[in-house]
């Protein structure tokens, strides 16, 4: 699965630590997601997308 | 206190529970590793609830997972064959003494951990998954 994490975290001006404070977790674990290492769960995925003011739909591709 | 602070603090009780326990060992002082390990343990408490950041997150709790599951699949694995093969012919093995009773324990340690896995399996198969 891919996401655009990357871009949306650029596009708000947000550092991996302030999105893993907004989102309520560990730096490593938004690094792991931002290089397509780790899919996230629904709950993660909407607080990802929550903090970056946008929905899974347009955070996370999934193929296949 | 921040993470690294506590990653400190867990290092220096593991180091000190370690220190008692060798000492207890060797003074034969057994009440003095159970104390250790309890106030051990009390102490590793108090100081992950003085951590103002987040210590552990999904990811964390997933990578766990995987690591226990591959770390008893190893051991039971290896435990249990092991174990059958001590059995089987621990008392044959030339200049190596009586290695029946290790093959047991082995044997009873790997059943133990699948009867273990068992039962958490069923209870949280029986809850489902938060």
């Amino acid at each position: 699965m891919k996401n655009r994490i990357k871009e949306f975290r650029a596009r708000h001006n947000l550092t991996q630590e302030a999105l893993a404070k907004k989102a309520g977790v560990r730096r490593e674990t938004i690094v792991f997601l931002e290089k397509g290492r780790y899919n996230p769960s629904l709950k993660l995925a909407h607080d990802v997308a929550k903090a970056l003011k946008t929905t899974i739909d347009e955070l996370f591709i999934f193929e296949g | 206190m921040n993470r690294t602070q506590f990653a400190r603090c867990g290092s220096l009780i593991g180091g000190a529970i370690g220190a008692a326990v060798g000492f207890g060992v060797a003074t034969g002082n057994y009440l003095l590793i159970i104390v250790a390990v309890v106030l051990g343990v009390v102490a590793e408490y108090v100081c992950k609830r003085c951590v103002s950041e987040i210590v552990e997150d999904e990811l964390v709790y997933r990578l766990s997972e995987r690591a226990a599951l591959r770390a008893f699949q190893a051991f039971a694995l290896t435990a249990g064959l092991g174990g059958a093969l001590l059995v089987a012919f621990g008392n044959q093995l030339p200049g190596l003494g009586q290695l029946r009773p290790v093959g047991m324990t082995l044997a009873f340690s790997a059943c133990s951990l699948l009867l273990l896995y068992l039962v958490f399996y069923s209870y949280y198969a029986r809850k489902g998954m938060d």
